[in-house]
Parts: C-alpha cells; structure tokens; sequence
C-alpha cells in the first residue's frame, strides 16, 4: 500500500514538525506543495529575495530557494512580484516631460 | 512569442469551412466555381481539369499512381483540398477502395463556363448615363481615404470619442473581436484591436470581411448569399459603373456596408443610381495574403530613436502613438521618437515588438526602404532587449515534492517526470523535485503506483 500526501498551499515547515516521528517505512510518503517555480537572471533573483526580507514574517513567500537563479514561492504572489518589478523599474527610468 | 489569432489566410479557407449543403448552393454560381477553381494548389487545379470531361468516378489509386514518390505530399495536399471543399466527392466501393468524382454542379458549371465564357449577372453601365466616372487615381484616392475614415473611428471610439456616423452592426462587427466592451464602461481597446492596427491593408480588409460574413447569422442573412456577393463582385471590373437594380434586396444593403469600407463607390445620376468597385472589392478573392503591391512607406527611424512620419493622416498619427512618443506635428510630417516608456506602454496593451518592428519595416519611407536594413538595427534590437527585459522573470505554476523514501524512488519520479514533459529542476542530492501544475495528477497517479 501506498499514498501521497498532498498538503496544497500548506507551507512546509508544517511537515517538518510533525512529520518525522512519524514517518513509517511501510508508506511512500511523497510530500507536494503548490506553487510558483521561479526562474529569472541573478540580480532579478536578489531584487526578489530583499523584496521578500522587507515583508513582516507572516507574509514572506519564497518556500524554497533552489539556486542563484531559482527559487519556489506560494502560489498566490505572481501578481504582487510583477507589479513590484515595474515599480522597481519605473523608479529607475525618467521620462522627458511633455 | 504569442501568435496572432486573428490572421486567417484568405477568404478560401472560409469557404471550405461552410457545412456541405451550403457549398453545394455556392456552386450554383458559375463565378463562384471559377473564384473556387483559382484558390486552389496547382496541382489540384491540375486534376480538377483533368477530370472535367470524366463522368465515372477515378480509383484514387489511379490518382497515386501519376504521382513520383517525392511529391506525395504535394498530392496529399491537393486531395485534401478538393474534398474539404467538395469539389471531389468521395466514395467507397465495396472492395474498400476509394474513388473521386467531381462534384456535378461544379463540374456542370466549369464545363458551361469554358464553352460559353463567363458573362457577368449584370453589366456596366453605358457612358452616356453615368455622368462622370472617377478616374482610377480618384478612385483608389477614395477607397484609401474610406478606409482610414474606418480605422480611426475604431482608435477614436476606443478613446471615447463620439462616433462619425458609420452603420452601427459594422462597428459592432469589429468591436465585437477587437474591443473589449464591459456595461457601463466605454469600449476598450482589446488586444487584438491594438495588434490589427499594425497589420497590413489586406490583412485587415481580410479581417473585417470575415467578422461581417459570420455576423451576418445574427442580422438574419444567409452568410452564403454574402458570400456568393463578395465573390461575385471580384469578378467586376474595377472602375466600372454598375447599376444597383441589378441587385437583391440583400446585395443592395451589403453594398452600402461595403461603401462605407471603401470597397465600393456609390454614385447617383439623375433617375438611376450605381456603384464603382474599388481595388479593395476586386483583390477580395485573390488569396489575399500575396498581395504584394503595396503602398508607399512614411516612416523614417533613425539610429537615436527619432522617427520621422511624412503622412497628414491622423490614423497614421493614433497608429504611431500605440508605441511611439509624438512630439509634434507639422502640417505634412509627424515627429516622436521611440523610448523606453512609449513602448512599456505598446508591450502592456499587448503588442509585441515583432509587431511593432514589422510594422516600421513595412512602411519604411521609399528612401530608406531600399536600404538594408531599412530600420537601423540597433533599433530593431533595442525593442527587442526592451520586451525580454519585461520578462526577466518567469513564473511557471508547478508542484514542489521533497521526503522522497528513497533514492530509487525520487529517480523514478524524475524520468516519469521528464517522459510526461513536466519536468522543471531537481536536486538530486536533497532529492526535492520540482514539476509543472499540469502534470501534478499523473504525479500523484505515478507515486501511488510506486509501493
């Protein structure tokens, strides 16, 4: 016999406190969790990892970080980081007045 | 890069999509079958000739068997095009074999057709009645200027503006497909609105021809008639006059439709009244996207970004402004120039920087066209560093799975994972695996099986 446990947009550390003890060999459990994989240059990645330090605890939503240039965030935020992105990006542009 | 929906390939490929009984009406029409004749591949024109005089039906074998192996695909083509539109009809006998047959009416109608030569349901008027023709010049000058009229009230109507007076079910026509249109709201500008304006004439005509067609259901017409009309009306002479009690009650309201597109000139003489066709209406069934004459280019880039519009036209000035900053303008001449904010702002209604390069290579000004490249390039790349530099960042929705058991395990789930094309990163050493959304529930079946 053996199952998955699907836990969708339940972070992590959920599992890691509960979960070891226990763990019994007879079952696969495989653990998922839902989200956004993230892939982008590395000074994209850093803007990303200070916007999400700037955040109070309770909101922060890197997961994972993978690599330099990857990292896994919960599912909800594409919006959020898009958004701070092009405000990031108009701050760092002047447009000549009409 | 997203395609564009929006372009269909001509007018024929329209046609072979009707239902089977609504073709076979169509063939009625002698006009129509020559105009269905000249769309086809050549070598499908070739078989349609050659079984003009047939009355049995050909084994397809027979077909197969004319053809050298390397232009197989070719036939297959062929075929297939002669079936969709059901110019061959299709049997299969008892030995399981396949033979074709040209459709009777359509072979009838071709047979008449090269004995007697086509003659028209109605000819041109003589002289003596119409008063004065417009010249070719004059004409064209016409179909230009009803045809931009047409394009800005779609710009203008987007910002709001108050409508010139053109048919309301036309507008509805395109705003239907092109505007995005919430209650209470006034019409947006969808998308597609923005991506048809960079498109060429023929493109657009195209367009807006085929959302006529189909939205002619809703206004209770018969979209074959409407059909048949178009076709038929390529086949008049451009610049002619023709005399509108020729027409059916449903002809006489889509000509005034098409007047307003520029497709057709009306005119009143004193008892009688008649209609021109303009280039536009007569390049209608030539497979519209090979058009190659075009009109003369306006635009001068340069490599800082100024661009130079020698046109009066204000369509050609809303046109520019999708992507392009305008400083000011003078009488024959529009000047802006191309910066990073005008195209954020083109990139967020949706347009993309091929489309915006294509468009400044298409109306290249005559004095640069000849040149190569007629757009400096590192304009052309710049819009392009600009539009990748949008999407730095790339979100894919997936499903992150850690706590493999065992290394086995977590490899089998990565080539499954790699089989299904889901797979988006490992770290074989933690064993974490990440996968596409999609692919989620085959994971979860995968896993399951696993013991």
């Amino acid at each position: 016999m053996s199952w998955l446990k699907n836990f969708e947009n339940e972070s992590i550390s959920f599992w890691e406190g509960s979960g070891n003890g226990k763990r019994q060999a007879l079952y696969i459990m495989v653990n998922a969790t839902k989200g956004l994989f993230i892939s982008c240059d590395v000074p994209m990645a850093q803007f990303i990892v200070s916007y999400n330090a700037s955040l109070p605890a309770s909101q922060r939503f890197i997961l994972h970080m993978l690599d330099s240039t990857h990292m896994f965030v919960q599912p909800h935020v594409a919006e959020m980081i898009r958004s701070r992105i092009s405000e990031f990006r108009d701050q760092n542009t002047y447009e000549k007045p009409a | 890069m997203p395609q564009v929906k929006i372009i269909a390939k001509n007018f024929m490929d329209m046609v072979a999509a009707l239902p089977a009984m609504k073709l076979d009406k169509l063939y009625d029409n002698a006009f129509i079958c020559e105009a269905v004749l000249r769309s086809l591949p050549p070598l499908a024109k070739k078989y349609v000739m050659q079984m003009l005089y047939i009355d049995v039906s050909v084994t397809a074998k027979s077909l197969e068997e004319q053809v050298l192996p390397d232009g197989f695909s070719k036939h297959k083509v062929a075929i297939d095009r002669l079936l969709q539109l059901r110019i061959f009809v299709q049997s299969i006998d008892r030995k399981r074999e396949t033979s074709y047959k040209l459709n009777p009416k359509f072979q009838d109608n071709l047979q008449k057709y090269l004995v007697y030569g086509g003659s028209l349901p109605r000819e041109p008027m003589p002289t003596n009645i119409t008063v004065r023709l417009p010249s070719p010049e004059e004409l064209e000058a016409y179909a230009v200027d009803q045809w931009e009229n047409f394009l800005l009230q779609l710009v203008t109507s987007a910002q709001g503006e108050k409508q010139m007076g053109f048919s309301s079910h036309l507008l509805k026509n395109f705003q239907r497909g092109l505007m995005s249109s919430r209650e209470n709201e006034s019409p947006k500008m969808s998308e597609h609105g923005f991506q048809f304006l960079l498109m060429d004439t023929n493109a657009q005509l195209w367009y807006i021809i085929r959302e006529y067609i189909s939205s002619a259901q809703d206004r209770g017409l018969d979209p074959t008639d409407l059909i048949s009309f178009l076709l038929e009306l390529s086949f008049h002479v451009m610049g002619e006059a023709y005399n509108m009690n020729s027409l059916t009650e449903v002809q006489t309201s889509a000509v005034k439709d098409l007047a307003d597109l520029g497709l057709v000139k009306l005119q009143q003489g004193r008892k009688e009244s008649w209609f021109i066709p303009t280039k536009l209406a007569t390049n209608l069934s030539v497979s519209l996207s090979d058009t190659s004459a075009r009109k003369q280019g306006f635009v001068v880039i340069e490599t800082n970004f100024r661009m130079y519009a020698y046109s009066s036209s204000k369509l050609h000035c809303e046109i520019l402004r999708l992507f392009a900053r305008v400083e000011y303008q003078l009488p024959n001449l529009i000047v802006g120039a191309i910066t990073k904010e005008s195209l954020y702002n083109a990139f967020e209604n949706g347009i993309t920087g091929e489309q915006i390069i294509s468009f400044l290579q298409l109306n290249a000004h005559p004095r640069v066209a000849e040149k190569i490249p007629s757009v400096p390039e590192n304009v052309t790349d710049q819009i392009r560093l600009w539009e990748t530099d949008r999407n730095r960042v790339e979100m894919i929705p997936s499903h992150f799975y850690d706590d493999f058991p065992s290394k086995d395990v977590f490899e089998a789930a990565c080539d499954y994972a790699r089989e299904i094309g889901g797979f988006l990163w490992e770290d074989s050493n933690k064993m974490r695996l990440i996968v596409r959304g999609e692919a989620h529930q085959d994971m979860r079946d995968f896993l399951r099986r696993q013991k």
